[in-house]
């Protein structure tokens, strides 16, 4: 025979049917919850994975300047053990300052997966990313303008290799907004002529990593061969370019050197042929002095001689020099007195040679000016001319003046061979290579060539090939971010959906107790009859355990579909996934189904085992109380009537209270989270602004290469990233800074050998001063590093350590002097774009918030409407077992003349109190909470740092959110209240 | 003997506030025999009853119910043995309101191995036109027939009525009291009923008076009468 009490469950449903369909709502939207979430990230999950075959998703590409030569690309499939293949993008902005990413459709890799219209067919269309055209409202059929052309978006597509669209896999944050993935067909990616082409190859392991440190490694391996083969490859298009630079300056220097002899000869052909015109008129003049010296000696040797002869005769003595009114010189004297002499003693005087006379007074001969020259020479020919002149009267010889003496004197003014004389072509540095040289050798000097660096210029590039971008796909975060936010929520959600599953068991407890108050008298009978414990549990049992049952059937129904939906619609609006397939895992059956149902059993099992302990006859007293000796609260006879009328109610209903406060701080804290979210969001932004180190944050490629920047407002640091792992908590990435001592940036005096961690860090990881951290290289084994704290450092963007330049470098294995780039509040113009690899701005880091708000804005007020939603749940249900349980007494207090306003008002300020009371207990549990979920799941179910900051505002929302949701409850209460009859209750008394 | 009650003694609360409620009762009742535990407020005798009915237990003292002593039972036999054996009438009616009449008389039919016919129990009980309705819908004497009936239907070896027509009238309780009297006879069921009224002791095969919790008299009916012949 079937149990009759059954019988009576479906009349018990349907006379309070009220309280049974608001707790079916709410468990239907918590297990759908549940249900939703599960499916749609295991379906997620499982797209996500299958995407990999399905879509042909990379292992990996590298990104190159040029096109990947065929040999190339041989040795590296080869030593990769792997199959690269073409995945040609460029980059390309639209008029508003969005970029597009174009790919040529592939269908070997990284293929697209078409989530609505029609991929492109035709050269002037387009499939642009799904989540980008929905943040900006872009219609397929709609146009993009990229290059100046109008592409037309024939449909909406995700490409798995960025499932996350992150521009630069070193942002800090993707960017759905403003960047956007595209695919064209081969010929319209050909036709748009792009500059801006990335020569971008993925590859495919011929034999799959068996996990992500396998991959790592695999990669590091190959990024080795990479290295060797490139460097191989552009040293010797250097080495080819150097020779022929060389053979080139060679012949050049030969070409210069004979075409400036030659202007050299020139040089002094000319002058040789001046100095010979010269030399004749010079001689001439120079002749017509000599002639009229030795005229004028020879007059005076005659005048002088007859004076002479004069004197002596009369004198008879030999008259001096003086004595003769001419005046001679010694010489002439001399040939006066021999003349004489001769005369007198009848002898010949011997009379000297013109010869003997020219040199002797040729040097009081003036010598012709240049001046008197008809042709204009200068000093250096006139002094040929002079000297060649001169060594001719004197009977000389005058070779002419040396080469070197040619080369003093004309070097300079000898024509240097100009550049377009040359039959080899060189520019204005080659050009002048050979000119210093020519001039080295001609000076004597030893010719020194420019360094290295300077032929930077000289060596054609166009060949040489270089990385952009080498990324293995576990460190893409354009492929891993998605997966690893997929499901990061899960658990929390899970936590929160089952306390509150939890707290609708108590609900249902309280007011099975309160059925069990009223039918003690029935229990009792029952169990006088021979109704065991076991058997009267079981009844009480079965109406939640149904409601649980059905409302499990119906969240697990709409869990599968609308809910599954919408959390799949929650990742999809955030993330370019590809199209999924529904996983009916039975995981989530248990999680959503048999989870609730089990706990929905134990605790009313171990409530209502606690309640019918009581014997049947203590059923049949109504004496249910379990200490006998209780006596009833006094209170004071000066509180008023009715407050002590009310404090009794809620004396008395204390356990559905207590369920209804505990139910009030689930509401506020939904109410508050939902609230605080995006104000901690907005806090973030105005945090990341204040905190930035520097206005900007260049990193350069290569320290050793990157040109030396000057600017005084400028300060190198270096900067890593490296994992910690803190037990319980999930792998961070925390970035090192290396600052120099005394820095303009970073305020702080850090100890040598000894670091300083960030605010976040120590927020986060509960690391403080005199404590240490063990940094993990990121994908390599056994590879740790660990630093002693000497301080907090206050910063909140990241989480970050700080120490001094040297020590960064002498931690981290790399040279003195090590460094990754410069902080600076300026814009450092002088930093070639070639040098650097990133900018840091207030940017990248508001980025976050920006895209977090995007992100979650929406469920944050989903989940304030549902922390409002089950507040007057709640509230509602345990509201009416306070009324329903007096309805006695309501009736009574009717009989005795209260009206239905003030008896509403007895027992609804109970509730009130209750409610007040709750309320008010939320804002330091709310507190409490919020750093519990921050602290225990935020910060250890999710990677990065956001600081916590309960606004204030925050408690006066939920506050007043909670009110506004009783007001509605209480309204409802006192209808309640004013249609409880007062025959009824009578009638049902026992 | 049937039911051997021996020596039978409870107390309630301590030290000073301490009452003793049965000071030592000891009686025997026969099988099919009816028994009314007679006795003013405060003799003991629901307290007796309850023992009896092992929803209380004793200071001191044994029941045995066909030579079982139900102290030595552990609960869930107890609970056993009061399935099996046991039918209880309360003054309070005690039904479940959202039952209809029929539904509550199968609470006890569902109770037992080999329960009598509803249907019958039903018309026995004069509530066979009734059994559509719910309890709120009936009068109390008709309210206390259908308890009876729940009591009845799974044709209990001994049935426990603790002041059954105490909340009813003259005619109301004289129907009831014909009910039991039609039980007793028709299934030889022993009847143990605490009653305050003088009455209805002549009705019974044996009657027990109690006072300040022990037994006045205990008085052996040769000429018992009908429940029609009371009179009060």
């Amino acid at each position: 025979m079937r149990n009759p009490l059954n019988r009576r469950l479906p009349r018990e449903l349907a006379k309070d049917w009220a309280k049974y369909a608001a707790i079916f709502i709410l468990m239907v939207l918590l297990i759908s919850i549940c249900s939703g979430m599960r499916v749609s990230n295991e379906s997620l999950k499982q797209a996500y994975y299958e995407s990999f075959d399905k879509y042909a998703l990379e292992d990996g590409h590298i990104t190159l300047d040029k096109p990947l030569p065929d040999e190339m690309r041989s040795v590296f499939e080869e030593k990769g053990a792997m199959k690269l293949y073409d995945n040609l993008y460029f980059d390309e902005e639209t008029p508003d300052g969005q970029v597009v990413r174009v790919f040529s459709q592939e269908d070997e890799i990284n293929t697209p997966c078409l989530l609505s219209g029609e991929l492109p067919a035709n050269d002037g269309e387009i499939a642009i990313d799904r989540v980008f055209a929905k943040n900006n409202d872009i219609s397929v059929g709609d146009s993009i303008t990229l290059k100046g052309r109008e592409l037309l978006i024939t449909g909406f597509v995700a490409l798995p290799d960025y499932s996350t669209l992150f521009e630069s896999n070193t942002d800090s944050m993707f960017d759905s907004v403003n960047f956007s993935v595209a695919v064209m067909t081969k010929s319209g990616f050909d036709a748009l002529g792009s500059r801006n082409m990335e020569y971008n190859y993925a590859w495919l392991y011929n034999e799959a990593p068996a996990d992500d440190i396998e991959a790592a490694e695999r990669s590091d391996k190959f990024l080795d061969v990479v290295k060797d083969e490139l460097t191989d490859y552009d040293e010797a298009i250097v080495k080819a370019q150097v020779d022929e630079l060389t053979d080139r300056l060679e012949k050049a220097g030969e070409e210069y050197g004979e075409i400036y002899k030659r202007n050299f000869e020139d040089k002094v052909s000319e002058i040789t042929d001046n100095a010979e015109k010269g030399g004749k008129e010079y001689a001439e003049l120079y002749q017509k002095s000599i002639e009229a010296k030795l005229t004028e000696i020879s007059e005076k040797a005659q005048a002088g001689a007859a004076e002479y002869a004069q004197i002596m005769m009369a004198a008879g003595a030999k008259p001096s020099r003086s004595d003769l009114s001419v005046d001679v010189d010694d010489y002439t004297f001399s040939l006066i007195e021999g003349t004489v002499n001769a005369m007198l003693t009848g002898g010949e005087a011997e009379a000297p040679s013109q010869q003997e006379l020219i040199d002797h007074y040729l040097d009081q001969v003036k010598k012709p000016e240049k001046s008197e020259l008809s042709i204009d020479v200068d000093d250096f020919t006139f002094s040929i001319i002079e000297r060649s002149v001169d060594a001719v009267i004197r009977g000389g010889k005058y070779s002419g003046p040396t080469e070197e003496e040619f080369k003093d004197a004309y070097l300079d003014t000898v024509e240097k061979p100009r550049r377009e004389e040359l039959s080899v072509q060189l520019d204005d540095f080659l050009f002048g290579i050979v000119e210093d040289a020519a001039d080295a050798e001609l000076n004597g000097r030893d010719f020194e060539m420019p360094a290295d660096e300077e032929f930077e210029n000289e060596i054609d590039k166009t060949d040489i090939i270089s990385v952009d971008n080498y990324i293995p796909r576990c460190l893409n975060q354009a492929i891993t971010f998605s997966i690893e936010d997929i499901g990061g929520d899960e658990a929390g959600t899970m936590v929160m959906c089952y306390m509150m599953i939890a707290l609708i068991a108590f609900i249902f407890a309280v007011t099975i107790s309160n059925t069990i108050t009223a039918e003690a008298g029935v229990i009792g009978t029952l169990r006088a009859s021979g109704y065991t414990k076991g058997e009267l549990i079981r009844h009480y049992m079965v109406l939640p355990l149904v409601v649980t049952l059905f409302a499990a059937v119906v969240g697990n129904a709409l869990g599968y579909t609308v809910m599954k939906e919408f959390c799949v619609n929650l990742y999809r609006d955030s993330y370019s996934l590809t199209d999924y397939v529904t996983v009916w895992d039975a995981s989530a059956f248990i999680l959503s189904t048999v989870i609730p149902i089990v706990m929905m059993l134990i605790i009313n099992f171990l409530v209502l085992t606690s309640r019918l302990k009581l014997s049947p006859l203590k059923f049949l007293r109504h004496d249910l109380r379990k200490n006998r000796n209780k006596k009833a609260m006094r209170l004071n006879t000066k509180i008023p009537f009715r407050t002590r009328f009310s404090l009794r109610i809620f004396f008395t209903n204390l356990p559905g209270y207590i369920v209804m406060i505990i139910g009030i701080l689930f509401g506020s804290v939904l109410i508050a989270f939902g609230d605080l979210m995006p104000r901690m969001l907005g806090e973030y932004q105005d945090i990341v602004t204040r905190d930035m180190i520097s206005e900007y944050q260049y990193v350069v490629y290569d320290c050793d290469e990157a040109a030396e920047v000057t600017n005084p407002g400028a300060e190198k640091f270096a900067m890593a990233s490296y994992d910690y792992t803190k037990p319980g908590y999930l792998t961070d990435s925390i970035t090192v800074y290396g600052v120099v001592e005394g820095s303009k940036f970073v305020d702080a005096e850090i100890p040598a050998g000894k670091v300083l961690v960030s605010t976040g860090v120590s927020a986060k990881f509960g690391l403080n001063s005199g404590g240490s951290i063990t940094l993990d290289e990121k994908y390599k084994r056994d590879t740790s590093y660990k630093l002693d704290i000497a301080g907090v450092y206050d910063y909140e963007s990241s989480l970050a350590v700080f120490m001094n330049i040297d020590d960064f470098a002498r931690t981290f294995g790399e040279e003195e002097g090590y460094f990754t780039g410069y902080f600076s509040n300026t814009e450092l113009t002088e930093l070639p774009d070639d040098d650097v690899a990133t900018v840091i701005t207030a940017s990248n880091y508001t980025k976050l918030s920006t895209q977090l708000m995007v992100s979650m804005g929406g469920m944050m007020n989903l989940i304030k409407w549902f922390g409002a939603l089950f507040f007057i749940i709640v509230v509602y249900v345990l509201c009416k077992q306070v009324i329903e349980r007096n309805f006695q007494s309501i009736a009574m207090t009717k009989i005795l003349g209260f009206r239905n306003g003030e008896i509403g008002m007895l027992y609804i300020a109970s509730t009130t109190i209750a409610v007040i009371v709750g309320l008010l207990i939320s804002i330091p549990f709310i507190d409490v909470a919020m750093k519990l979920i921050v602290n225990g799941y935020l910060y250890t179910m999710m990677t990065g740092y956001l600081p916590l900051s309960m606004s204030p505002m925050t408690y006066v929302v939920m506050f007043f959110t909670g009110l506004g949701c009783y007001i509605v409850v209480a309204f409802l209460q006192m209808r309640k209240v004013a249609r409880v009859s007062k025959s009824e209750a009578l009638k049902n008394a026992e | 003997m049937l039911i051997d009650i021996s020596d039978i003694k409870k107390s309630y609360g301590a030290g000073e506030s301490r009452v003793e409620v049965l000071k030592g009762i000891s009686f025997g009742v026969e099988k099919g025999e009816f028994c009314v535990l007679l006795g003013p407020s405060g003799s003991g005798k629901s307290t007796l009853l309850n023992i009896i009915g092992g929803i209380d237990d004793a200071d001191s003292g044994y029941i045995s119910i066909n030579g079982e002593k139900i102290e030595n039972m552990k609960e869930k036999a107890l609970t056993d043995y009061r399935r099996r054996h046991l039918g209880y009438i309360f003054q309070m009616y005690n039904l479940i309101p959202n039952l209809n009449i029929k539904e509550n008389v199968e609470t006890g039919a569902y109770l037992s191995d080999h329960p009598l016919d509803v249907d019958d129990i039903l018309k026995t009980l004069g509530l066979y036109e009734h059994r559509h309705k719910l309890p709120s819908q009936l009068s109390g004497g008709q309210q206390q027939r259908c308890s009876i009936g729940r009591a009845i239907v799974k044709n209990p070896d001994i049935l426990l009525c603790d002041e059954p027509t105490g909340a009813l009238d003259y005619n109301t309780s004289k129907e009831i009291l014909k009910l039991i009297e039609t039980v007793n006879q028709k299934y030889s069921t022993t009847i143990i009923m605490v009653t305050h009224n003088e009455a209805i002791k002549d009705m019974a095969d044996k009657v027990v008076k109690l006072r300040d919790g022990i037994i006045r008299r205990v008085v052996e009916n040769d000429h018992k009468l009908t429940a029609d012949e009371l009179d009060w």
